[in-house]
């Protein structure tokens, strides 16, 4: 009982942030409706709510039924349309139960790379160490993991592939995180600013990669690589057309029960978040502090490479420049929506899986730029930074951020 | 596009037959009214196909080839198509933006970017009866060895289509006649990434000074990129970057190209970078120097007072394009060939001059006609003019 009131007082900043930002996003939509706004003199019931039959289909019009309609296509582009659903109900094909769960699994596909770069920066932040690198760390795992796969295509068989490229995409994602942490723990260069440069040489590094004619598709003078589904693919879990859903998710959420359990239940975990919390007293208390940033970074980058592998072998099929998109960025905003407890950055990736696949739907269906999502997350996130704003809004009571948190957030890091 | 003015061509006709068949003959030809009528309307109200562009990672505001294809879906919409569109953040949105136009009900798709080739052959092969069409790019149906006939052949699906742009003749004069204005005789140009889609513009850039060169016995020097080595990429100047917003988006960066660039006496600047490349034409402007457009007329798109540098632009015709593959779709057409744009066809031109239209000497102009005339009967080639030869 005790858990589930911590549990409650813990995810109410979240929650009452995500409802917020929801609600701004609303005020936001019906102001920029300036097409249905214009009628507002003269016919207000059609400029605001209005709903009529065309051809059958109930049309909702107007400001605030721009809202419904936006919203609307934004939770059936997130769980599934309910009429595709009935539709897959009643008929049973496997084409139409494709489709109607396709949403949600395209949620859970946008989900995945969010854990594992989630994850990545939370080990990395509970050490105290900010990795601004997630981005840079999945490239070249993703980049390892597609040499991999095109160097061995062929000679060996592919289950055998498909292990070997997610062991070298993590190996080469954690060597990538180890530099900083190396360079960090040796000279004092602070994490920020290598993680950052890092991630535009890894960009350089993947393009300098896809300008060889060994990795570049065959056929094509542009940059990216060969397609790498007929070599290797990670199994999917449910095998219905057009479900990319595979078994990385669930790796994912291994993953984070893996890091959740080295963070709290083992002696390294204990010593990481010990430099976390105060680095001279960890080192007074005789840890090796210099040997947990490097171990925190190298498991951050390794976290973030796999992710990389699992992208590009089993989501995408392909390796291109902008694979991971703004992905790095994205997972230190919900690392710290998270508490960077390894729980709550799965919840907060299901989140923000949602709210991206159900953004796409609201653009195509709506005519609603992607951007009203950026602008979304953003609200959440900066309503997460600040719980006296959310406090005093919904005037209810709400639990101080955990210390821990508090102990890495100043300390001249970048705002996020 | 010589199919798809072809197939108008054809649809204008028909249509025009149908008209001439309307109401006033109907009566006296044919002694039933409903038979002769009908075509009459299925050939007005033939239902459109519904029209998709899925965009790359670029995005719209791009004012480049997003934007363009925007705007050919936009006219579209306005010639009565059903329209929707996707935005990409990141590779993982290809394959599923793609499937979502299709659930949406899309009949014609086009993809912009090579970024998304991988994405595009699939769902073209898992939707046969949907049109595919994609920017920027031409099918290879001779295999990974570029050579037609053998066993690695890959024959072009039946649904696809290829939208090429060859803005190298586009740039080519624009790049004559940036040497013939000239006055310090040194032309400079930049990149954000090497790859075809912008040394393209180089290219013809390098061609078009070397062919003034040539004919003026002149030596006007093109900075940036050396077209006579066989990989000029490897000492070309490039914003560099990850290859996101701070490679193309970056106007700060052009504008210190553009300021290295006018150091080495440079007066006229071609930056083949989207955003990036829009600082230095800010750049150019406020010191009293010149700028060469990409991708779009950037006069129009840029807007004043910047827009005073730029002499011409060397653009695509994407919007043409995108919906005259509509109407193709529309049409009956499904893929199966490529469409390149070439100065030829319109596909690919030179903007106009604007405000330097009573500047350029008519001598000028003149031999910039000469040269596009030449380009178009194919007896001046861009790639005569490179290291790496044709």
């Amino acid at each position: 009982m005790n858990r589930l009131k911590a549990f409650l007082r813990r995810a109410a900043v979240p929650a009452l942030s995500v409802v917020t930002a929801l609600l701004v996003g609303a005020i936001v939509i019906v102001l920029t409706d300036f097409e249905a706004l214009a009628k507002i003199g003269s016919d207000p019931a059609r400029a605001l709510f209005w709903v009529e039959t065309v051809n059958g289909k109930t049309v909702i019009s107007g400001a605030l039924g721009g809202v419904v309609n936006a919203y609307g296509a934004m939770l059936s582009g997130a769980f599934g349309d309910p009429g595709r659903i009935i539709t897959a109900l009643q008929t049973g094909k496997e084409r139409d139960i494709a489709t109607a769960i396709r949403p949600l699994t395209e949620t859970l596909v946008a989900t995945m790379p969010l854990i594992f770069t989630g994850l990545a920066v939370a080990i990395s932040f509970r050490a105290g160490m900010f990795n601004i690198g997630g981005g840079g760390q999945l490239m070249i795992g993703a980049l390892g993991a597609t040499i991999t796969a095109i160097m061995l295509a062929g000679q060996v068989p592919s289950p055998v592939i498909l292990i070997a490229a997610l062991t070298v995409a993590t190996l080469a994602g954690g060597f990538w995180g180890f530099i900083p942490g190396f360079l960090k723990a040796r000279t004092g260069a602070h994490e920020v600013i290598t993680t950052i440069m890092l991630n535009y040489i890894a960009a350089l590094v993947v393009f300098f990669a896809l300008r060889s004619p060994t990795l570049r598709a065959a056929g094509s003078t542009s940059p990216v690589s060969k397609n790498l589904s007929p070599i290797v693919d990670v199994p999917n879990i449910i095998n219905l057309p057009n479900i990319r859903l595979d078994y990385g998710f669930v790796v994912a959420l291994l993953m984070a029960v893996a890091v959740s359990w080295l963070l709290f239940r083992t002696t390294k975990g204990f010593e990481l978040r010990a430099s976390g919390f105060n680095l001279t007293a960890a080192r007074y208390a005789g840890m090796s502090a210099g040997g947990s940033m490097m171990l925190a970074m190298a498991l951050s980058g390794a976290l973030a490479g796999m992710g990389g592998g699992f992208m590009v072998i089993g989501t995408v099929g392909q390796l291109t420049l902008d694979l991971s998109g703004s992905i790095g960025f994205t997972a230190i905003a919900l690392a710290l929506l998270a508490g960077l407890r390894p729980s709550g950055v799965v919840m907060a990736a299901l989140l923000f899986g949602a709210l991206t696949n159900g953004g796409k739907l609201m653009g195509v269906q709506s005519g609603i730029p992607f951007d009203l999502l950026v602008f979304i997350m953003a609200l959440v996130i900066m309503f997460v930074a600040a719980p006296g704003l959310i406090r005093s809004i919904w005037r209810v009571k709400v639990a101080k951020p955990a210390p821990e948190i508090a102990a890495v957030t100043p300390t001249g890091a970048p705002t996020v | 596009m010589a199919i798809s003015r072809r197939l108008l061509g054809l649809g204008a006709s028909a249509a025009m037959i149908f008209a001439a068949c309307g109401p006033g003959t109907t009566a006296s030809q044919a002694p039933a009214g409903t038979a002769t009528a009908a075509p009459t309307v299925a050939a007005t109200q033939v239902a459109k196909p519904v029209a998709c562009v899925a965009f790359d990672t670029g995005g719209l505001g791009d004012k480049g080839f997003n934007d363009l294809a925007k705007k050919g879906l936009e006219d579209a919409g306005t010639a009565g198509f059903t329209t929707h569109f996707s935005e990409a953040q990141g590779a993982t949105d290809y394959a599923n933006n793609i499937q979502t136009l299709i659930d949406q009900g899309c009949e014609a798709i086009v993809t912009v970017g090579f970024l998304q080739s991988k994405a595009t052959a699939d769902a073209a092969a898992a939707n046969p009866t949907i049109a595919f069409a994609q920017v920027d790019t031409a099918w290879n149906k001779c295999g990974p060895n570029f050579t037609c006939g053998d066993a690695d052949d890959t024959p072009q699906p039946a649904n696809f289509t290829g939208l090429d742009y060859q803005v190298d003749q586009a740039a080519m004069l624009a790049g004559y006649l940036g040497a013939g204005w000239s006055k310090t005789h040194k032309i400079g140009t930049y990149g954000g990434l090497a790859f075809p889609g912008v040394t393209r513009f180089m290219d013809g850039l390098y061609a078009g000074i070397q062919y003034y060169n040539q004919q003026k016995t002149a030596t006007v020097k093109l900075l940036g990129w050396d077209g006579a080595l066989k990989d000029p990429s490897t000492t070309g100047t490039f914003v560099g970057g990850s290859g996101g917003n701070d490679t193309w988006g970056d106007p700060a960066k052009g504008e210190q190209l553009a300021a290295t660039f006018s150091d080495q006496g440079v007066d006229v600047v071609h930056p083949v970078a989207g955003a990036t490349g829009n600082g230095s034409i800010k750049y150019m402007y406020e010191h009293q120097k010149f700028a060469i457009g990409v991708d779009t007329d950037q006069y129009i798109s840029i807007g004043p007072p910047t827009n005073g540098a730029l002499l011409t632009s060397a653009q695509k015709a994407i919007d043409v394009s995108v919906l005259d593959f509509f109407n193709q779709v529309a049409t009956g057409y499904l893929g199966g060939t490529d469409y390149s744009g070439t100065i030829k066809n319109n596909g690919v031109l030179l903007a106009p001059y604007h405000d330097y239209d009573s500047k350029f000497s008519t001598d000028l102009k003149a031999e910039v006609d000469a040269l596009k005339a030449k380009l178009a009967d194919g007896s001046i080639t861009v790639c005569s003019f490179l290291g790496r030869g044709c």
